[in-house]
């Protein structure tokens, strides 16, 4: 029997074309009713990606695949379907159309209104996002390199193991609100990572090294494999010290983590609801209203985190809400995200901040080296992981150090030590900072196939700067290496 | 009288009300877009014979491929989600190098596609090594064949909307008569997953599974402000339908639950005791101290380094010298493993690579006897086979969470043996603690090599065999290797229970799911912190 011929987006690309998504939204459409809310978004991606381990690649895997999802909702008051395939024949999407209108219409309220707050609005034009470069490497191309990134750590004796990915996807979101106003975001980003692991073989030494960006050029995979390896070699045969307060170097890598937990916890809604947490100011007897800490000191004033879409290193796709935004500005708190809801009851305001993964801080100019000079006695650390947050009022976390902790005594690295448990506060290291050094791009690659309603998630790019403070708590010592 | 409109529904409510008719994904066979058809039907067969084919063909030494059909329901009557997605993936070894290929077409010329395509991912691996990478499956004794269907008693996606609403607004209004009641929110998730397999063996099989979890949170707040809260531990993640809710005495476990959580009002609040203590830990919690030590520290990959990019290694890190040998526990501790318990979460007939999982011992009498292992797995660690222990083989441990993602090695489900000489529960072990602390349900982090862990959770002081105070920011630090020395006693029989865990490993991230069946135990002389205190 003869096959089908099939127009298919895997016959030969790895994405959805740009008018195979406008038929399926144009379809999808014509299956759903004209009143109320509709919302299709389309993400298809593509990730080329080789994992190595021991020295030798593990696997190689081409993967692709699509999410649409249909979300509609009938009258402000009533519930709303939602409703997700990977499939994009008419059938399918007749299917999904019919299922979310059948659920959204059985439990709609006649003359409830929408309130979402839309306008129309696209893909503004920011940083670029899409790297050819990235979207066409080969496999024969990532299979040569990761030869050259095990090789240095093979011919020592070391056990190398990584990753590294290729990483395209496109998207195109079309929405109606219950006032009938339509907008679309559409676009396309690549994401290029590569990570590396080197270890002992005798499990006596650990260093790792990572960057991601949407142009493999600006990744460097071989800087990286060369940075695991020494982090490797001179983090062998760690000694153990008593846990402590030590003025403690942070790695860009490691101080990300930090400023991580101080961006997620911006969110406006709880202070000014009275929940308690590290921006609730307290309550404004005058008017009876909570208060936050907006326009408050709450870190030291050489620290600025801001995130603008147009930067060309931080970033990301742009639309209402994920336009140009400083946080913290000179150590001040000067923005907190709100929700539409919060943005238009509370605030009066049309405009809602959404929170964002992507941010860039304000760097210094001292050379990590330098900081150890000037060090008499302190810690190097290059990586926390398992961060977990014991209090939310004084946004507390706890974690482990791992891949390089070294002492530093009278401006020199002595020795590698043994990792530490510790147990700190962004909100303590940042108002502790003995010396900044240069912001630099870090490891922060995002999951696949995003869904298109969360764009501001499509491309994460963190910029941040190593940190040497002041007193950073050491809580246990951990075995692992 | 419980509001439920069930009886009403109850056999008409598939057709009436179109729950099941609304299908979001189809395939393209015989020329035509259709519904996915049953999981055995031959078309689908060919479709795995043809992407094998292709990839023998292309060059592989071996290949095998899969088809998942995966549908997901989160029911509300006022927001239901519902996903149906598709996938098929491809896995070739040439020289010693895998590929793998994956898109969501199910589709002759997509399989060929794939087929070819896994064979150039698998070659590419292999580009400018000039060598090749040894690698020794361990061999399919016999190739299997057959369908399997993962028995529940009420399938959700056959079951009304209405139906299964009505079910949890009658446990909400139920919640919400609870005295001191605040607030309350409860969760359910549904999963039915056809998968079929097929290998270059001759192995071809299909089966359905299921996965049921939810959750329920209550909050009461008293008199006095004082507030407290509740959830149900019994609903994590299991290989049910709807009996996962229905078929267990939801109401009862609220109300014991809800009578704990008053009488832990009226308990004060002291700091934590810092120091060494006795420590009494749930059933729920040794599941998880299990899971997360000695389950993640015998996955073969973690173990040999395959993952120590990912989530780590493990403090197991020579298995082939260590099996037989190390001794990971007191001489009371006897952990197994397998995937065919009725209910659990990780149960299948057959794993990812065609392979029918064995019941198997990971620890005995504190010796570390097996790791668990996939084909490839088994075959790093072949020196401990043989000499009549144990046949060469895969334990069936090879699970993705669909076709678009290749296989690795998960958690098989885990069994902590109980104290047979015993008929303890966690009331009994309580009972006999003079002066202690017990950890309800704590969350468990672990460092990268599972060696060094911390323990958090509601706490409560124990005085001569009773809870006297709640223990306010408690944490216990421990070594893995010394806390399964240290346990000085452990339930018995009764006092099992099996929970479903979640699991993330790999690179892209990929999540597993496994059971653990645990009782509470008792462990001597644990280092209790304050977790908020700074150094």
């Amino acid at each position: 029997m003869t096959e089908p011929k099939i127009i298919s987006p895997w016959d030969a690309p790895r994405l959805l074309t740009a008018t195979e998504a406008e038929r399926i939204i144009s379809e999808t459409k014509s299956y759903c009713g004209s009143d109320g809310t509709l919302g299709i978004s389309i993400v298809s991606w593509w990730a080329g990606s080789q994992r190595w381990a021991r020295n030798r690649a593990s696997m190689t895997s081409d993967q692709r695949d699509i999410k649409i999802v249909i979300f509609r909702k009938i009258g402000d008051a009533g519930g709303h379907c939602e409703a997700t395939t990977n499939q994009i024949d008419s059938a399918s999407l007749r299917g999904v159309a019919k299922y979310v209108e059948l659920y959204a219409r059985r439990s709609a309220k006649p003359n409830g209104i929408d309130m979402a707050l839309q306008r129309p609005h696209w893909n503004s034009a920011g940083a670029p996002v899409w790297s050819d470069a990235t979207f066409n490497r080969s496999i024969e191309e990532n299979g040569s390199l990761v030869h050259t990134l095990t090789r240095r750590a093979e011919d020592a004796g070391f056990l190398s193991a990584g990753y590294i990915e290729s990483y395209g996807s496109n998207y195109i979101g079309w929405n109606r609100d219950g006032w009938g106003r339509v907008s679309r975001i559409g676009g396309e980003v690549t994401q290029a990572q590569c990570s590396i692991t080197v270890r002992h073989p005798k499990g006596t030494g650990s260093g790792w090294a990572g960057n991601s960006s949407f142009d493999f050029a600006q990744v460097d995979p071989a800087k990286i494999a060369e940075l695991a390896f020494e982090k490797c070699f001179t983090s062998i045969d760690p000694v153990r010290i008593e846990p402590g307060r030590y003025q403690t170097i942070l790695e860009p890598q490691a101080a990300a983590t930090f400023f991580q937990g101080l961006i997620g916890a911006l969110s406006r809604i709880y202070p000014e609801r009275g929940y308690p947490g590290p921006f609730l100011l307290g309550m404004d007897q005058a008017v009876s209203r909570f208060r936050s800490k907006l326009g408050l000191k709450i870190v030291d004033e050489r620290i600025t985190i801001q995130h603008d879409p147009t930067d060309p290193i931080v970033g990301t796709l742009a639309r209402p809400g994920v336009e140009k935004v400083k946080w913290v500005d000179n150590g001040t708190l000067v923005t907190m995200t709100n929700t539409p809801g919060h943005a238009f009851n509370e605030l009066v305001s049309q405009t809602p901040i959404w929170p964002r993964d992507s941010f860039k801080v304000s760097g210094g100019n001292t050379a990590v080296d330098d900081m150890i000079k000037s060090t008499k006695r302190g810690l190097l650390m290059s990586r926390v992981s398992t961060p977990r947050l014991v209090d939310s009022v004084s946004l507390l976390y706890t974690g482990v150090t791992r891949d390089g902790l070294w002492l530093i005594e009278n401006g020199r690295i002595t020795k590698a030590v043994r990792n530490f448990r510790w147990t700190e506060s962004p909100l303590f290291i940042l108002n502790n900072i003995e010396e900044i050094g240069v912001s630099v791009p870090v490891f922060s690659p995002v999951g696949r196939g995003v869904n298109a309603s969360s764009l501001q998630n499509s491309l994460v790019n963190v910029v941040v700067p190593a940190l040497k403070v002041n007193d950073f708590s050491f809580t246990s010592t951990v075995d692992a290496i | 009288m419980i509001y439920t409109r069930r009886s009403v529904l109850k056999g008409s409510g598939n057709t009436i009300l179109g729950v099941v008719a609304a299908r979001p994904a189809m395939a393209l066979l015989d020329n035509r877009w259709e519904p996915p058809p049953p999981i055995q039907d031959d078309r689908l067969k060919r479709l795995i014979q043809t992407a094998v084919d292709a990839a023998v063909n292309a060059g592989a030494l071996y290949a095998d491929a899969r088809l998942t059909f995966t549908q997901e329901f989160v029911p509300s009557v006022t927001s239901p989600n519902r996903s149906e997605t598709m996938g098929v993936g491809v896995r070739a070894l040439v020289n010693g190098y895998w590929g793998f290929a994956s898109s969501p077409l199910w589709n002759s010329a997509e399989s060929a596609r794939l087929g070819h395509s896994a064979v150039d991912q698998a070659k590419a691996n292999g580009y400018g090594f000039g060598k090749s990478r040894r690698v020794e499956l361990a061999p399919v004794l016999e190739p299997t064949s057959g369908d399997w269907i993962m028995p529940v008693k009420d399938d959700p996606f056959e079951m009304s909307l209405e139906e299964i609403s009505d079910y949890f607004e009658g446990l909400s209004r139920f919640i919400r008569r609870l005295k001191l009641y605040q607030s309350s929110q409860i969760l359910c998730h549904f999963m039915r997953q056809d998968k079929a397999f097929g290998s270059s063996l001759g192995q071809f099989t299909t089966q359905r599974i299921y996965r049921a979890s939810g959750s329920v949170g209550v909050g009461i707040r008293n008199n006095e402000g004082r507030s407290t809260g509740f959830g149900l531990d019994c609903l994590s993640p299991a290989g049910l339908g709807f009996e996962h809710f229905r078929g267990q005495p939801l109401r009862e476990y609220i109300v014991r639950e809800h009578e704990e959580a008053m009488r832990d009002l009226d308990l004060p609040m002291v700091p934590s005791d810092v120091g060494r203590h006795m420590v009494l830990i749930n059933q729920r919690g040794m599941g998880t101290l299990l899971s997360q030590t000695i389950g993640v520290a015998t996955e073969i990959d973690r173990a040999m380094g395959f993952e120590a990019n990912a989530g780590g290694t493990s403090y197991i890190n020579a298995p082939d010298e260590m099996l037989n040998t190390l001794q990971v526990g007191s001489s009371q501790i006897n952990i197994t493993a397998d995937r065919s318990a009725h209910g659990s979460v990780g149960r299948v007939r057959w794993d990812d690579e065609g392979i029918e999982p064995t019941h198997f011992t990971v620890v005995k009498n504190g010796i570390l006897m097996n790791m668990q292992t996939n084909r490839e797995g088994a075959g790093w660690i072949k020196s401990h086979y043989g000499n009549g222990r144990t046949q060469f083989s895969s334990f069936g441990c090879a699970y993705a969470p669909d076709a678009i993602d290749h296989p690795l090695v998960h958690s098989a489900d885990l069994t902590l043996e109980p104290d047979a000489a015993v008929a303890d529960d966690l009331d009994i072990l309580r009972t006999g603690i003079e002066k202690g602390i017990e950890l309800k349900s704590p969350d468990i982090d672990m460092d990268f090599q599972q060696i060094s862990g911390l323990g958090s959770g509601r706490a409560y002081e124990l005085r001569r065999g009773k809870r006297t105070a709640i223990m306010a920011d408690i944490g216990v630090l421990f070594r893995t290797p010394e806390l399964w020395k240290s346990i000085v006693q452990l339930g018995g029989k009764s006092d099992l229970r099996r929970f479903g865990m979640r699991s993330l490993k790999g690179e892209p991230r990929q999540e597993g799911y496994h059971d653990v069946l645990t009782p509470s135990a008792v462990v001597k002389e644990m280092t209790v912190i304050d977790i908020k205190r700074k150094a």
